[in-house]
């Protein structure tokens, strides 16, 4: 639609004109495609269509095929790099252990004291670990990343254990465990619980930590 | 297939008297009809439905055809074939048939250009953006085409109306 009325009047005029034209061209006698060309034309279609491999190729277009390999490729490549970070044993505990140390750290002790007892830990820790996954290694090479993965997470949880039953005294450790349950690590707090109770079977605990 | 054929259905008057009335020649305007349509089934996964399946079509076809004529210059004895397809049949003594046959000569005659923007529309019912997009020119060229076409068809259809069928 056009707001100018001559050139509106132009545009009927012209489409006037091509009906009549059309009126004429499309009278009796119009030719038509013969039938034999008709079929030929649906045989034809119907070969292309009904030859194998096309309805496969039609969802998914080989085009596509390439990109969406390489794009596959990237992404299990990176998922691995990401997967073999979380893997290595230690790092992720040393953060944590530090700042654990400095704050359970007795008032006397320096900061330099807790520095070595940390690394001597994070030593102690890979030693560890590395024994108990020595037995494994004729077991294929996945099995041996998984044990040695649950290893050092079970040996980090001994070896904290281990240093807080000669640091903490019960109030902390009990304040410990209450910050464990807020925060909903049940397997460390059961882990915390026994060692607290090997060390002070007859210490009370608090209504909170009893079940 | 059934997708297909009701396609066919609707588009194969239109496309067969397109082709026929660009070449002027029904063996040529076989092959090149059975050629376009083949084309459309291999390249059917490149179609977007986004854009009306006729002016796909119509595009399809054009290529085609041009493809044909830039390969196969038009030889004498196809010109004469053609002039010969341009008889006036026995049967058509008839005052609109006479008509409608002054007017296919008339189309003929036009340039190429204004032809095919000519046949777009009246055969393929194409409007003009769709016209100007087979063709490849920007819409106010197709649109003008269109207009120099119907001009030239209605001056030689009144200078014919003046002769007899059998001058033509």
């Amino acid at each position: 639609m056009t707001s100018d009325p001559g050139k509106q009047k132009a545009k009927d005029k012209l489409e006037h004109d091509l009906e009549d034209i059309r009126a004429v061209l499309s009278g009796p006698g119009s030719p038509e495609p013969p039938d034999l060309l008709n079929q030929a034309v649906l045989n034809a279609a119907r070969r292309e269509l009904d030859r194998p491999g096309q309805r496969w190729r039609r969802r998914f277009p080989v085009r596509w095929m390439g990109a969406f390999a390489t794009a596959s490729v990237i992404i299990l490549a990176l998922g691995l790099i990401v997967q073999q970070e979380q893997e290595l044993p230690g790092l992720p505990g040393i953060e944590e252990d530090r700042m654990k140390l400095k704050s359970e750290a007795p008032l006397g002790e320096s900061k330099d004291a807790a520095e070595k007892q940390l690394i001597s830990k994070s030593i102690d820790r890979d030693d560890a670990a590395k024994q108990r996954v020595a037995p494994m290694a004729a077991a294929p090479a996945k099995t041996v990343e998984f044990a040695a993965e649950e290893v050092a997470d079970e040996s980090a949880l001994q070896e904290q254990g281990d240093a807080m039953e000669g640091v903490r005294s019960p109030e902390d450790w009990i304040d410990l465990m209450l910050e464990l349950k807020s925060s909903n690590q049940l397997n460390r707090l059961s882990n915390e619980l026994e060692a607290f109770r090997s060390v002070y079977p007859d210490h009370p605990l608090p209504t909170e930590l009893r079940d | 297939m059934e997708a297909f054929e009701h396609l066919y259905e609707r588009h194969r008057t239109g496309l067969y008297r397109y082709v026929l009335r660009k070449t002027g020649h029904t063996a040529t305007a076989n092959d090149l009809f059975q050629g376009a349509w083949e084309k459309v089934v291999r390249a059917r996964a490149q179609y977007k439905p986004a854009t009306p399946f006729r002016a796909w079509l119509y595009r399809i076809t054009y290529n085609h055809v041009m493809d044909y004529f830039r390969r196969v210059q038009p030889t004498t004895g196809m010109q004469e074939e053609r002039l010969e397809s341009l008889e006036p049949g026995p049967d058509m003594q008839a005052a609109m048939e006479a008509k409608a046959h002054r007017l296919r000569i008339a189309i003929r005659q036009l340039p190429e250009k204004q032809k095919d923007a000519l046949l777009l529309k009246l055969e393929g019912g194409l409007d003009t953006g769709e016209i100007a997009a087979v063709t490849g020119v920007n819409r106010e060229t197709a649109k003008s085409r269109l207009r120099y076409a119907t001009v030239k068809l209605k001056e030689m259809l009144k200078d014919d109306s003046t002769d007899t069928p059998d001058d033509i």
